[in-house]
Order: C-alpha cells, then structure tokens, then sequence
C-alpha cells in the first residue's frame, strides 16, 4: 500500500499535472496580494528625480520628440529632449528606459460627472443633479468621490486630469478641475470652482425631452423662452448685485455669477445646435463674455462666428450619430478637423463617466478623419487645458509645467496597441491597477490561464 | 333685424322639408304633406360615369333615384323642369374614409409614468384587449351634421363611410348619404365594411405596446375567432369573438401609417385568406412594385403635404430630406398607381376645407393622373370596392339621385358648384339662374374710359381695372342677388377708395360711384369678351423636373437598385477567418454572389470589375449579433412577461438609414432583437445590409429562427420607476419561475393537441385554442428555435442553463453577458456561446463587476464568443470595438477579428454562408484602407452577396447629390412661400436610437 502510494507520489511530482497545480498555488498567492489591497494607494509625493529614456516624446503642443529624454523632480518637469541633446546630470535620480513606447501629457477629460455618479441606474450613487433650475451656486467639487471605483478604470487608459461638471436643466452649478488620484477631494482638486455652467435652452432640445406631455408646439417655445428668461434676469441681477460695493443681502446664487461677470471664472454653454451656439454667443458679448461650447455638434455650421468672437468649442465625442438622418455619415468624426482647418481652439471630450476611459479613442477617429496626429493631442492636452484655465501648469511636456504624463506602449489612439503602463501626476507615479485588472487576475486563476 | 326673419324663414323651409320625407312609423304632428319631388334637369352636359358624358341631355329623378337619363327623357306632368345648359353635371363622389357624424374617440390617457394596465378595464363579456372593438357599429352612433355635410357636398360628396377610428378592430361602418335631413334617411348601408389599424386608439392597456404586437394580436383574434366558432364558444360567451365572426364576411379595409405598412397587412392577410382593402397613407409609390404585388385596392388620401418653411436656413435644415422629397412627389402618387394599375379610391381625408381638396384633386391631375381616373377613383372604384355600385357611382337609372351641377370641367381652377343634390334634394351653394359675371369689359367712369377684367370663380368672382399694361389695381367685388358693389384704390387717380355701386341690365353693368371727394359720378361697363382659360403659368408641372424616387425612400437611397457584377479585388491583404490565416498580395474572385477563388495572381474572367486593392486589407463582412436597427414602431412589447407571439420579421424598416451606415463601418449581416424587458421577448429577424431592398428581401434566407430571452434588472423592471412594481416578475426567483412555468404550459399545449387529434371529442367537443405564444415556445424545446439570451449576473447565466437542461434544450447564446467571464466554465460545458459588449459597465448595478476582460477569456476557455453593438453607434465601428479585446486580454488580431464575424456567424448557424473568406461562400466582403482592426481603417468597399452596397467613392458622390437636392426643392418650397401659400414648420422625424438596456426603447 505504502509502494503503491509513494510510486503514485512519484509520478506525481513533476508531472505536467503537478506543474499546473504548482502554477495555480503560485498565482493564488500573487493575486491574493493583490486582490487584498482591493483599492488603489495614492502615491506618495516625488522623492527623487526622475528621467524617462528613449521614448517617443508627444509634447502637447503640437511637437513629436523621436528617442527623447524628459526628466522631472519635485513634481515639475525639468528638461524635454533629444536623446542627443540631453547633458544633465543623471546621478541622483532614477533612469526608466522607454525606448520604442510613447510619452503624452496626462490627458484631462473635460465636462464629466466622473466621481459624481457612480452606478447610471441607482439613485443613491448619483450626486450631480440638484434641485430646481438655476443653481449657479452648487459645487462640483465637495461631491467629487475619490474612491469612485471608476476612476482608476478611467485613469489606466491615460486620463489624469478631469473637469468634473454637475448636470442640470438650466444653470447647474460650477465645475472644478481634478487630479484623478488623491486621498480626498481637498487634495485631488485642482481648479477650484472655475467654470460655470449653462444649458443653452433651445425649442428643439425641449421638445425632445417633454415630447409626451406636450403636444403643441407653440407651448414647447414658450417653455424655452421662458427659460431663456430665467437665464436673462440671473445675469442681469447678477450684474447689478456685484456692481454693488456693499450687497444688501448675500446671495449665494447672484455671487457666483459675479465671478463670471468679473472675468474670474469661465463659462461653459452646452449646445450642440447652430441656432443654439449663435444667440448663445450674442447674449452673453453683452455682458462681455465670451462663453465656451459645450456640445458644438453643428459647429461647422456657424464657423464663421466662432473664429470671429474666437469662441472655444469642446466637441463632446466623436463617436455620435450624425445629427440627422440626411447629414454625411461621417459628419461627427470630421467635426475635429473641421474646426482644426479653421483654426478654432477645441477640445475633444468623451461622455459619461465610465466611458472616460474611450476618451483615446474619440481622438483616433478624428485623426482618422483628417485631423493631424499632433493636433489630436493636443485636443486632449494642452487645448484642453487653454479651455480650462490651466494651461500655465498642465497640458504641456515642457520644463516647469507639471510632470503630469504617461507612457504608452504603442499608440494611445489606437485601442490595439493603446496600453498605458506609466503614468505621473506631478511627478508621483500613479498606480495603474484597477479593480477591472483585479477581477481579470482573479479569473484567470479560476481557469488556470496565464496573463497575455 | 332683419337676419333673423331670414332664419325663421329658413326653419320653416327646412320643415316643409322634412313633412315631404316623413318616415313610416313616425307620427306626424300636423297635416299629411306628401308631396311628387319629380324633377328634370335639361339641356345638361351629364357625366354619367367615368368616360361616358352626354354632351347634351337630361336627367329625370323622382323619389330620391334616378329614373331616366338621355338626350332626351320623357317629363312627367308633375316634374319640375329645371334648365341647366352650359352647366355640367356630376355623379357624386363616395369618400370610404370618414367619421362623420359619429362620436370621437376618447382621447387616451395614457402617461408613460401612470403604472402599467395589464388587464381590461371593461366589465361587460369583452374580450381580453381593450384596442378590439369588432362589435361597433357606426350606424347605432351615426347622427347628420349640418356643416360637415354641407362642406362634404362642396368637395363633391354624396355619400361616405363612416366608422370611429378607433383602436385596432374598429368595428363595422354604415354608407351614409352627406344630405340634410333625418339619420334613418341617410343610412344607405348600416352594414358595410369592418375596419382595422394597427392602432391601438384609446385603449389604456399596455398591450399591445408596439406595432409587433398589434399585428400578433390581431393573428392571435383570427384563431380565437375561428376556435371560438368551431366550439369555443360553448366556453363562455365573448362579446368580441362574436362580433369578430360576423363581420369577416364583410369587405375588410385596414388603415395604415406608410408603405410598408401594406406590405405588413397584406402578409396578415395571407395568412387567413383575406384580402385587405387598404387605407394608405400617401407614399405607396415609394415602394410601387411590392405594393402591386399585393394587389390590395388602395384608398389613397389626397391630403399633400404643406411646403415647409424654409425662409431661415437653420429651420430649414429641420426639414428633413425625407420630408423635402416627399413634398415634392406625393402630389404624382395617384398617377404613379394608376400608370402601375393598381385600383385604388380617392379619400379627402384629413382635408378640412373644400378649397384644399378642388386644389389637391386638380393638382394629382396635373401631376399626371388621367382625370377620367380621377373621377373613377372617386365614383365607380369606390362604389364597387364596398358592393355598393348597384346604388351609387354613376348616373344610371335606378341608382341614388346623388350628383352636382357645375358650371364646367371639374378639373379646371374656379370651377363652381352649383348644388349637389343628395338622395333627390338639392343643396345649393350658388343660384343656378344667376347669370356670370366673369368677363372682360370696356369700364368707363366719370369720363375715363378704361378696362375692367374680371375673373376667378363665378362664386368668387375677382375683379381687376387695367389702367394701362402697367397700371392694373385690384378691388372688391360683392354681388347679392342682381346687386353689385365694387371698392378700388385709386390712389394716382383720385388719391383714395372708390365706391362702386350698380346693377346688371343684358351685358351691361351700370351704376353710381363715389369717389373719395365725396362726389358721385356715373360708370358703366359694358361686356366685351370671356375670359380666356389658361392654366397659371405657375401651376404647370414638368414632370420630367421632379426628383427621382429613392430605394429606400431616404438620404443614400438608391435611384435603381444595384446587381451583383463579377469583381476581381486585387493584391490586398485577405484576412481569410480559414486555417490558412492572412494572405498577403491575395486576389478574390466575387462571381454569381458568392465567393469564386481566392489566391495570387489570379486570372480575371472577361466580365470582371478589377479593383486594384493593394495596400488594402479584405475581411469578411462583420456579423453584428445583437441590434435593434431597422425596427418599425418599437423594438420591445414589453407589456407582458412572456411575449413569444410577436416576430420582429413582422416589422423590418427597410428605410432606415443606420442600415447605410452600417454598411459603412463593414458590417454586412445584422441580427434584428426585441428589446429587454421581459423574460420571455419576441422573436428576432436576420437580416443583411441590402440597402435599398424591401423588407422581405432583407432577411437572411434560410437562417435558423431565434427568440430574446432576458434576465435581471431589466425584466424585473428594476430601473422602471415607483409604480412598475406589480407586473410578476420583480425578482430574479420569480424570472426562473416565468421559465419553467412557460415552458411547462407548452408542453400541456402540445399533449391538448395530441389528445384532441386521437379523441377529437374530449373536453365536451371544445377544440383546443390555438395559441402563438405557446407554439414559439414548443419551436424552443424541440430545439427549433434558438434562444439569444439578455443576461448579466452569473447566478442568473447559471440559472438559464439549469432551466433549459431540465427541459432538455440548450441556451444557445448569451448575449451582454457581462459576468459571463465567472461561469465560463461552466457554459462551455452547457454549450451556450457567448455575445458580449467590449467594455460597457457601471450603467447599473447589475453591471458593477462587469470587465472589458470578459471577451477575452470566455474566448480563451473555449466559449463561442462575439462581441455585438446594441447601439447604432457602435454598431458601425464594431472593427473598433474587437480591437479591444486586443487591449484588454490580450487576444491576437486574428482572434479579435472573428469576434465580430466568424464566431458570431456560428452562433447564428450560419457560418456555411458567411464569417469567412472560403470559395462558395456569400460574397459579403469588406475592402478596409488599414487593418481591420485599426481605428484608422476605413471601410472603403462593402460587398453583399456581390453587389457593392457601399462604396466611398459613391458615398462621397450621394452627399453632394443629396445637398444639391435639398437645395432645389428649398428653392421650391421658397417660391411657394412667395405665392402665398400656407407652409408648416420642419419637425425632424426624431431618429429613434433604440437601445434594449433602455426602459423605452
């Protein structure tokens, strides 16, 4: 009996079967480690400098460094180069070498409910529509949730910056700007209340919402005009309320309005209609602002005012329907390079908040559809952050912005080779697992598969 | 004052009136008062049918009919003789499309947010459904309605038929006369046709909930009808199936919404031997040749659609090209049916003003429909269509004395209706005896001396002085009886109005002025000339300059449809989905449809289209597994929890431009689902992206039938709102139960059936009922019928499984399946495939722990996996959407690739026509500029069996073609604003973007 056992026990040790179970044991514990960490640390500030070797350079303006050098410490970039060029004195810091793979700024995604919304369907998880509809007080921000399982999702495919924007049907309140990685919102934020938001009331788009309820059309208008109304007089109060030296009485929502009027805070108009963009653009020249489009889905229809009052334009997607059934097929992928050929400042922005994570992908189409490569970076870089603001710090691959990027191991834009395996947000390395990751880890050992 | 002495006087008349017509059985209160009503018309131009005029005789009507009509008819001493020469007479028109005189229809109520109804409401022996009134009938609520009749007689009306346009059996209409007088009178036929739609009308409850769904419903009432004769009915008593019964002997009209519409009856018709006689909707000659093929009568509506204003270029870009095109061409579909021979009537329907109709008649004639036609359709064709040609439609004696008088050709702009008689009483619009004024007339006032012209309709006449060819003003004119008053502006002249006031003496009009001094000065015109009728230059039609009629009628439509060539792709990279992988410098042979060699160097046959394709990539056509395009009125019946019956074949919108846009992002075969929202959907169709084809030759032919299974959130209405919370099931316990229980009652189904054919008189001699629902599901368990599954959660994957294999069927396929990556195993074993979105999450709580992972290793332990759209918008960039299975898991090309071709192919077992680039099979092929994968790649050309259905280079063409169109007919529509004439406001047909995670699809 005793034989018979220790020859089986024999056969046993290695044996193929015995190497499976050996791999299987050995994946466990990797991934129990994992596993078990189940959320992502935030990274600890820079320590040390850091030099990225040999990777093709995006620089965000518009530039392409082939076998560059960029180096950071303290968070800041401190030289962006050739490989030839690069004298610097390495001693200290840390050499990664990326040869072959490609370097961008972090994206930002700009007009997301990004940590504001967790699961679409469930009420309690949804944090970014207020009550009533002239909220031009309410704070993106406060409600923005770090531990937004979605975030790291979003972040692994590149995207480390966010314009997180709350919804609404008129005025919906400020957005703010974030770093997607950080212990709590405090730390995360990044610009602080600097846009505020308007919905664009337009017969049409009613129309569609309150389609049910209300068979005439004349009815319909009247409910844009009258919203419209509401817009008019917010601003007009607004504007006498900080004409003011002394308010008689605090209001939240007049004050932060104010902020628009005085120059200190940008303003956002969804759109997407010719019509819409057109009086939205004349409106607000009489407060003397000069509004940004959100939305712009017949842009191309009204180029002309856009590059006269140089009026920005955030394109929310490429990957849309035509905006009718006669339009080209193509019409939303071309719109990027419409605006590119008439050189009107754009950006390129994804819907949602889970689907932040295609935002690459979004651009590739428009390069696909004649916008140059270069110029597709920039739509999620550096435009992006001249929209917001930010365009001192961030957007950009150059000394004394922030070391904010990534590194890519082929294309980004293309979703076969799109695999982000860096990113640094001010120059702290970000950790790119995700429970998506986690969850694959976990199966793959369920079926004895090994990582591809 | 003295407007009511008129009044009273006319109430007296209109009593004297009524004592002639005294019925049998009333009482009279008063004298007897019956009086001859003989009447001859002489000396009159009579149509007496359509193509058969007598250009000089008589008509003799005595007791409301005709009793003789010739040259010359012998008159009775007590016959009144009216002389009518020069004035033509009519039979009147028969409009088998009204509602007059019986009540509207409630409004519905209905509000998305108010709760579902699952049952009726109705507490009498109804039937289930309350959209099925069989048992109305129009005559029981018919009642005569002055004004309308009236305003039926000046379009040229005598008799219509009227039912409630109410709900989806409408019950029975009455013919009823468009006089004055008592309803019994009216009432020619009580009992005339029995009227259908596919909509549901009034009725509050949820089902049917879509177009699918009407037409299973009224398939399911054919059979209860024909169970309930044969025996049913000993079952208990229904009000509906009765009445049903009864009125199948009846002609049957059935009112639809487009084209395809026709097509969709005329199938129900087939199915149960009657042929339908259909109320279309104007745009038959959108798809003339299936609508031919049918051949159902048509009633065909004359209301053309207004121009669109299109002044602002932004609002006009809201018209649609549809909308633009069918303004321009529905005034040519009368004549476009008569030139194709289908029989058809004329219906006013939806015309309010008589004005309009005269206008629209006239303008279908010129539009090239033969006004003998026009007349037929609108006398002799509807007459026969409803069996009432031995009373009505033409002048023959015998027949209702139903005509009108005019003062010529109908046909012709100003015509004037005299009086339309109805049943023998006149009604009249304008004194027969009253000499025209129309004319040119040398016009002297004061010591001027100038012409005055006057013209238009001897009703409304216009009146017009011509200073010289340069000076013409335009003024009022008003006649009461033999006086006339006339107002001009005259402001070079006198700087003021003119009053004009005279009388007619011979061809004289004579009289006193006023002019704006206040002075009164003589005028005079005397009668020089007729006026000579020309048609408006702007009123004739080149039918040679109206566009062409698209295949389908849309944006990227075809003007003829395209053939199947022999093409030759030369030297492209061929991605084969075969073991021998991908080719470099491969040439493909597409020959007869179908793929004819595949190889280098291959030599091209005499007929073949060469198309250089280096540098290019070819991948079979993209298999999309899961869509809900090209769907006609509602992609879910989501209104009960097992919903077998309804076919989604049954529905097809071949008009659907995301089947163009489809072709364009390469995908060639597309499989049509019912949405998500019950456990137990409806059943799907296969189509393949013919651009242009009818319905029916959209559907993959041959290809095994499937059904939509769903599971979760979805069918337990999860995400639905507070007030869905009643409707079993609301748990996943009870979804599993819904299963078994389905399933459970189509095996009885079957053993009632086998226990009736061996004993056919069990169960006291009631047959069984037969029964949609339960057959689809019986199609399902002897492994008939495939099930594609909406799934999540792997408890629920699992679930299924156990169901199906307790049931001994297999679940074919699992479509989302997001969680299906934790039971992979597990369907393997089961066999079930596996259609998967790419990367979708988060969107609801049963999609918390979805991953973009999942493709990949159900692929990689062996599953059957795909990956599918569910959207338009992905599903013409799916190349895209396979690449991320590349990203995320890491599978080759190769293997992303048949993600959205082969493998879907074999899970809808048709892998032996398409998914891969093999000899004899389907030449659906994809010509990419970049590897498939690639979001670079542009599909550049798209095959279907053969035919280049897309083509960049064509694409590219049609958007200039189609800017240039809208273009023109704005300029049109731009003219007609200018002429004055009433426009409306472009509403974009709202594309429906459907989506089965949607609660309203």
């Amino acid at each position: 009996m005793m034989i018979r056992n220790a020859t089986i026990l024999a056969s046993w040790k290695g044996s193929a079967a015995m190497k499976f179970v050996r791999r299987i044991v050995t994946l466990w514990s990797f991934a129990v480690l994992t596993v078990a960490l189940c959320a992502q640390i935030p990274a600890p500030p820079q320590f040390q400098p850091i030099y990225l070797v040999g990777g093709t350079i995006h620089t965000g303006d518009g530039r392409v460094i082939p076998n560059g050098v960029i180096g950071f410490r303290d968070g800041k970039i401190t030289v962006v180069t050739t490989r030839d060029a690069f004298r610097e004195d390495t001693a200290q810091g840390k050499i990664i070498n990326v040869e072959g793979k490609h370097l961008y700024p972090g994206l930002i995604a700009l007009n997301t409910t990004l940590g504001l919304r967790e699961i679409d369907a469930v009420r309690a998880t949804r944090d970014e529509r207020e009550v009533g509809e002239l909220n031009p007080n309410v704070r993106a921000i406060i409600a923005y949730n770090v531990d937004s399982k979605i975030i790291p999702t979003v972040r692994s495919n590149g995207i480390l910056l966010a314009q997180i924007v709350p919804r609404g049907p008129v005025v919906p309140g400020l957005s703010s700007v974030v770093q997607l990685d950080g212990w709590t919102w405090e730390e995360a934020a990044y610009a602080v209340d600097n846009g505020l938001h308007v919905v664009w009331p337009l017969a049409s788009r009613i129309q569609r919402r309150d389609h049910s309820r209300s068979p005439h059309t004349k009815q319909r208008k009247d409910w844009a005009q009258e919203r419209f109304r509401k817009i008019k007089k917010l601003f007009d109060d607004a504007r006498l309320y900080c004409q003011a030296s002394e308010p008689r009485q605090i209001n939240l929502k007049l004050a932060a309005v104010c902020e628009v009027l005085r120059g200190r805070r940008r303003l956002f108009v969804h759109t997407n209609d010719a019509k819409g963009i057109l009086s939205a653009v004349e409106f607000f020249k009489a407060y003397g602002i000069r509004p940004i489009i959100v939305g712009g889905a017949q842009a191309d229809r009204v180029i002309d005012v856009l590059k006269r009052d140089s009026i920005p334009v955030v394109v929310t997607g490429t990957h849309r329907m035509p905006p009718q059934a006669d339009a080209p097929i193509d019409h939303p992928y071309t719109l990027p390079a419409t605006l590119y050929r008439h050189q009107i400042l754009f950006a390129i922005a994804a819907g949602g908040t889970w689907m932040q994570r295609n935002l690459p992908f979004h651009v590739g189409t428009a390069i696909a559809y004649g916008l140059p490569y270069e110029e597709g970076v920039k739509a999620v870089t550096s435009n992006a952050a001249k929209i917001l603001g930010i365009d001192d710090r961030c957007g950009m691959l150059a000394p004394g912005y922030d070391a904010t990027l990534i590194v890519c191991a082929g294309d980004l834009f293309n979703p076969a080779t799109s695999i982000v395996e860096m990113a640094f947000l001010q120059g702290r390395q970000v950790d790119l697992t995700d429970m998506h990751k986690q969850l694959y880890q976990k199966y793959l050992i369920r079926y004895g598969l090994q990582r591809r | 004052m003295r407007w009511w002495i008129g009044w009273i006087l006319c109430c007296l008349l209109a009593l004297s009136v009524q004592a002639q017509e005294a019925l049998p059985t009333f009482p009279i209160n008063g004298i007897t008062d019956n009086r001859p009503s003989v009447y001859v018309l002489t000396n009159a131009r009579i149509v007496i049918a359509p193509g058969k005029v007598l250009e000089q005789g008589s008509l003799l009507i005595a007791k409301g009919k005709i009793v003789a009509v010739g040259p010359s008819v012998t008159i009775p001493p007590e016959a009144h003789v009216i002389d009518v020469s020069g004035k033509t007479i009519y039979p009147s028109f028969i409009d088998l499309d009204s509602d007059y005189g019986v009540p509207k229809p409630p409004k519905s109520s209905w509000r998305w947010d108010a709760g579902p109804q699952m049952e009726s409401k109705r507490k009498e022996a109804f039937g289930w459904n309350d959209a099925l009134h069989p048992e109305r009938r129009a005559a029981e609520q018919f009642v005569v309605d002055p004004d309308r009749a009236r305003r039926y007689c000046q379009m040229g009306f005598g008799a219509v038929l009227t039912f409630q346009h109410d709900g989806i059996a409408r019950g029975i209409s009455a013919l009823v006369a468009t006089g004055i007088g008592k309803a019994n009178k009216m009432v020619l036929v009580p009992e005339v046709a029995a009227h259908f739609s596919f909509d549901k009308g009034s009725s509050q409850q949820d089902y049917p909930g879509s177009l699918m769904g009407a037409i299973a419903l009224l398939r399911q009432t054919y059979y209860d009808a024909e169970w309930y004769r044969s025996g049913g009915w000993k079952a208990a008593y229904n009000i509906t199936l009765d009445a049903w019964n009864h009125l199948l002997k009846l002609p049957q009209i059935f009112e639809v919404r487009d084209k395809l519409d026709i097509l969709r009856v005329d199938k129900i018709g087939d199915e149960f031997g009657i042929q339908y006689i259909i109320r279309s909707a104007g745009d038959a000659y959108q798809r003339l040749d299936e609508v031919k093929a049918t051949q159902a009568p048509l009633i065909v509506p004359l209301n053309f659609p207004l121009p669109y204003d299109v002044e602002d270029p932004f609002d006009a870009a809201k018209a649609s090209f549809v909308q633009l095109k069918h303004w321009e061409l529905a005034p040519r579909n009368p004549a476009l049916l008569h030139q194709a021979g289908i029989p058809f009537a004329l219906t006013s329907s939806g015309i309010r003003s008589p004005e309009t109709f005269w206008q629209n008649l006239r303008k279908a004639v010129r539009y090239g429909l033969p006004e003998e036609a026009a007349l037929a359709a609108l006398t002799t064709v509807p007459a026969k269509l409803i069996g009432v040609d031995h009373l009505l439609g033409t002048l023959e004696p015998g027949k209702l004395a139903n005509f009108f008088i005019t003062d010529g050709d109908v046909f012709t702009e100003d015509a004037t209706i005299y009086e339309h008689w109805v049943l023998g009483q006149p009604l009249s619009f304008y004194p027969l005896t009253q000499p025209s004024l129309l004319g040119v007339y040398a016009f002297q006032i004061d010591t001027l001396h100038w012409q005055l012209r006057i013209d238009g309709s001897i009703a409304h006449p216009k009146a017009t002085v011509i200073i010289d060819s340069a000076t013409q003003i335009r003024g009022k004119v008003r006649r009461k009886q033999q006086l006339l008053t006339f107002r001009f502006r005259f402001d070079t002249v006198w700087n003021g109005v003119v009053r004009l006031s005279g009388w007619w003496q011979d061809s004289l009009l004579i009289g006193k002025a006023e002019l704006p001094s206040g002075k009164w000065v003589s005028w005079q015109a005397r009668w020089q000339a007729p006026i000579e009728k020309k048609p408006p230059e702007a009123d004739t039609v080149d039918l040679s300059q109206l566009g062409p009629i698209l295949y389908p009628f849309a944006p990227y439509g075809w003007d003829t449809l395209p053939k199947p060539h022999t093409y030759l792709i030369r030297n492209a990279t061929v991605w084969t989905n075969e073991p021998e992988g991908v080719l470099p410098n491969t040439d493909v042979l597409i020959r007869d449809g179908k793929i004819a060699a595949v190889g280098q160097n291959l030599s091209a046959p005499q007929d073949a289209i060469i198309i250089d394709a280096t540098g290019k990539h070819v991948t079979p056509g993209i298999v999309d597994e899961h869509s809900h395009i090209a769907i006609s009125r509602g992609v879910n019946e989501a209104t009960q929890a097992v919903t077998a019956e309804v076919r989604i074949g049954d529905v097809i919108n071949s008009e659907d431009v995301n089947i163009y846009r489809a072709l364009a992002g390469g995908v060639t075969t597309v499989h049509l689902l019912h949405g998500s929202a019950n456990p137990i959907g409806g059943q799907t169709a296969l189509i393949k992206t013919r651009w242009g084809f009818p319905p029916e030759q959209l559907k993959f032919a041959g290809a095994p039938p499937f059904i939509k299974f769903a599971l979760g959130e979805n069918v337990k209405q999860s995400n639905w709102g507070d007030k869905y919370t009643v409707r079993y099931p609301q748990t996943r316990m009870g979804v599993e139960q819904v299963f078994r229980d389905a399933f459970t009652r189509a095996l009885e189904y079957e053993q009632r059936w086998k226990r009736w054919r061996a004993n056919g008189n069990s169960n006291g001699g009631i047959p069984p009922r037969r029964d949609l629902e339960l057959e689809a599901l019986l199609e399902i368990l002897h492994g008939k019928r495939f099930i594609t599954c909406h799934s999540y959660v792997q408890s629920e994957i699992l679930a299924l499984m156990r169901v199906a294999e307790d049931f001994g069927f297999r679940v074919n396929t699992f479509t989302h399946v997001l969680e299906g990556y934790k039971v992979a195993k597990e369907m393997k074993v089961h066999g079930a495939a596996a259609s998967t979105f790419s990367d979708w999450w988060a969107y609801k709580y049963e999609v918390i722990e979805a991953i973009p992972y999942n493709a990949a290793i159900l692929d990689r332990v062996g599953v059957l996996t795909g990956i599918n759209s569910d959207s338009p918008e992905t599903g013409r960039r799916l190349n895209q959407e396979a690449a991320k299975a590349v990203k995320y898991g890491g599978l080759s090309e190769e293997e992303a690739l048949k993600l959205v071709t082969l493998n879907p192919a074999r899970m809808l077992h048709i892998d032996d026509r398409v998914g891969s680039i093999r000899v004899g099979k389907d030449a659906d092929i994809v010509i990419w500029s970049d590897r498939p994968l690639s979001i670079y790649a542009r599909a550049e050309k798209t095959f279907v069996d053969g035919i280049l259905f897309y083509d960049l280079e064509r694409d590219q063409q049609l958007r200039q073609e189609i800017a240039a169109e809208r273009q023109r007919i704005i300029r049109k529509m731009l003219e007609e604003k200018k002429k004055g004439r009433p426009t409306q406001k472009g509403h974009p047909a709202k594309e429906r973007w459907d989506h089965c995670l949607d609660r309203e699809p």
